[in-house]
C-alpha cells in the first residue's frame, strides 16, 4: 500500500527529530592528531622480522668492537639510541682501552614479539623477547687470560626499539636482562 | 548517548611468549653485554658483598683444606682466621697474584678485621618500603606488580672511637603475598612504566592472586654491610641484616565490563552504575 506523501514526510521529520536527540548538544569536533605516525609494518610478523634484523645489526656492531677494539661511534649510532647508545659507547670504549678482546660473537635466537605499537609514536615502537648467548664471547686480556672464569649461560632479553628519525630503521633503545630465565 | 565504562581501565593482555611461561620470578636489569663480559660490578646488583672472584695480593702457603696468608689490607702483626677454600684455579700451588674463586681470604681480627653484623648494631639502615601497582587493589587472575624501594646507602657513625661509615647494600627481597605464597627475589622490581611495558603485564616481581579477598602483603629486605674507619677502604661485615617494610593491604576482585548510560563518576546513580 502506498502511503500519502504527507504521511511519508511526517515520518521522515519524526525520525530526524528522534535521531537528533542522540547527539549531545555540546558535541565538539574531535581534535586532530597532533602528529601523524604511520605504522611502519603491516603485520606483527613484519615487525618481529624488522626487530630481529635490527638487533642482529646491533650485535654486529658491538661484536666488531669487542673483536677489534675499534670503536666506530657512527656504527653505534646506526643501531642504538638514547641511553642505550651512550652506554654502549662508554662500555665498549672502556673495554677497548683496557686492551680486552673477545674471540667469538654474541649471538641470539628464539625472538618473539612482545608488542608492536601501531598507533603510538616512533618511540618504543617494538619490543621483543630473545635468547642471547654470550657464552662463547668471553673476553681475554692482553696476556690472553680470560677476564671472567665462568661462562654466562644463555638468558632471556627484553629488547625495545625506536623508529629512526628517517623512519627507515629500528634503533635499540632499551635492553633488559631477565636473570634466572635461561633459554 | 550510550557509553561503555570499563571499571578496571584498559586491560590489554599480550600473548605470553614461551620464553616467559611459568612463574615470573626472574630478575630484570639493564646491563651492557660488554660490561657483563667484563665482570662489571654494576651488572650484579643482587650479588652479595664480598662474594665472587677476588684477587689475593700475596699468598704464602696452602694445604689441602685451606690456606693462610698475610692479608695486606691489615696490620702485619694481626692474627689470622682460616676459612675453607672452595676452589683454586691457579693450577699447582698458588703463585703470587693467583686468582681465587670462592671464599675470600682470611682477614685479621683486630680493629681493622672482620666485624659481625651485631658489631655495627648502632648503625641502622634506612627502612625499606614496598610499592604495588595497581595501588592497594588487584584483579583476580591478572598480574599485580610489586616493587621494593630500597637501595645501597651509607650511614655515618662512630666505631672504635673513630669516625666510621657503614654501607648497606640490599641483596635479597622476600615477599609474602598473604595468599599462602612467598617469593625470594634478587631484584627490587620497578614500576610498569620503568619496565616500559603495559599495565598488568607480567614483571619479574609481579604476582597473580587467584581468589578475591583482602590481603596483607609483606616485604623483608636483606642487607649486606661493609664498613670503613677514618677513610680506610671498605671491609666486609660478616652476616646480613633483614628489615621488614611496612605491610601493604589490598583488595583483590574480579574485573567486570558493564554498559552504562553516562559517566558513573559524574553521576554514580546513573543507569548501570
Amino acid at each position: 500500500m502506498r502511503l500519502p506523501n504527507l504521511v511519508r514526510a511526517s515520518v521522515g521529520v519524526l525520525l530526524l527529530v528522534l535521531l537528533s536527540g542522540c547527539v549531545p548538544s555540546d558535541a565538539t569536533t574531535p581534535p586532530e592528531p597532533a602528529a601523524t605516525f604511520v605504522a611502519p609494518y603491516a603485520t606483527d610478523e613484519e615487525a618481529l622480522a624488522a626487530a630481529e634484523e635490527a638487533y642482529a645489526e646491533y650485535l654486529a656492531a658491538i661484536n666488531k668492537a669487542l673483536r677489534t677494539g675499534d670503536i666506530d661511534t657512527s656504527a653505534f649510532e646506526a643501531v642504538a639510541t638514547g641511553t642505550e647508545l651512550s652506554g654502549a659507547i662508554d662500555v665498549y670504549s672502556q673495554i677497548a682501552a683496557e686492551g680486552k678482546r673477545s674471540t667469538a660473537d654474541i649471538t641470539f635466537d628464539q625472538a618473539v614479539l612482545q608488542r608492536y605499537s601501531r598507533d603510538g609514536s616512533p618511540s618504543e615502537v617494538i619490543t621483543i623477547y630473545a635468547c642471547e648467548n654470550l657464552s662463547k664471547a668471553f673476553l681475554v686480556d692482553e696476556s690472553g687470560e680470560r677476564v671472567r672464569e665462568d661462562d654466562i649461560p644463555p638468558r632471556t632479553m627484553q629488547l625495545t626499539f625506536d623508529l629512526s628519525p628517517d623512519n627507515d630503521s629500528l634503533l635499540l633503545s632499551d635492553r633488559q636482562v631477565w636473570d634466572d630465565a635461561p633459554c | 548517548m550510550l557509553r561503555i565504562l570499563i571499571f578496571v581501565g584498559a586491560v590489554f593482555l599480550l600473548a605470553a611468549p614461551a620464553l616467559h611461561s611459568g612463574p615470573t620470578v626472574s630478575a630484570s636489569r639493564t646491563c651492557q653485554a660488554g660490561a657483563e663480559l667484563n665482570g662489571s660490578p654494576e651488572c650484579y646488583t643482587d650479588a652479595s658483598v664480598g662474594a665472587g672472584v677476588i684477587d689475593v695480593e700475596e699468598t704464602r702457603e696452602i694445604d689441602g683444606s685451606g690456606y693462610q696468608s698475610d692479608y695486606v689490607a691489615g696490620s702485619s702483626a694481626n692474627s689470622v682466621v682460616t676459612e675453607p677454600v672452595v676452589n683454586l684455579r691457579c693450577g699447582e700451588g698458588v703463585p703470587l697474584g693467583c686468582k681465587v674463586i670462592g671464599n675470600p681470604p682470611p682477614k685479621a681480627t683486630d680493629a681493622t678485621g672482620p666485624l659481625s653484623i651485631t658489631d655495627i648494631a648502632a648503625f641502622r639502615p634506612q627502612p625499606p618500603s614496598a610499592g604495588m601497582q595497581p595501588n592497594q587493589w588487584m584483579i583476580v587472575g591478572l598480574d599485580t606488580n610489586f616493587y621494593a624501594n630500597a637501595s645501597a646507602h651509607v650511614v655515618d657513625g662512630t666505631l672504635f672511637g673513630d669516625t666510621a661509615q657503614v654501607r648497606f647494600t640490599p641483596i635479597a627481597y622476600d615477599w609474602d603475598y598473604g595468599d599462602g605464597t612467598t617469593a625470594s627475589l634478587g631484584t627490587p622490581g620497578k614500576t610498569w612504566a620503568k619496565n616500559k611495558i603495559a599495565e598488568f603485564d607480567p614483571t619479574p616481581t609481579s604476582h597473580v592472586f587467584e581468589e578475591p579477598g583482602n590481603y596483607t602483603i609483606t616485604l623483608a629486605v636483606t642487607y649486606a654491610a661493609e664498613y670503613r674507619v677514618a677513610g680506610s677502604s671498605w671491609q666486609n661485615v660478616v652476616g646480613t641484616l633483614t628489615i621488614v617494610a611496612p605491610p601493604l593491604t589490598a583488595t583483590a576482585g574480579h574485573a567486570t565490563t558493564v554498559l552504562v548510560d553516562q559517566d558513573c563518576i559524574a553521576n554514580p546513580a546513573g543507569i548501570g552504575c
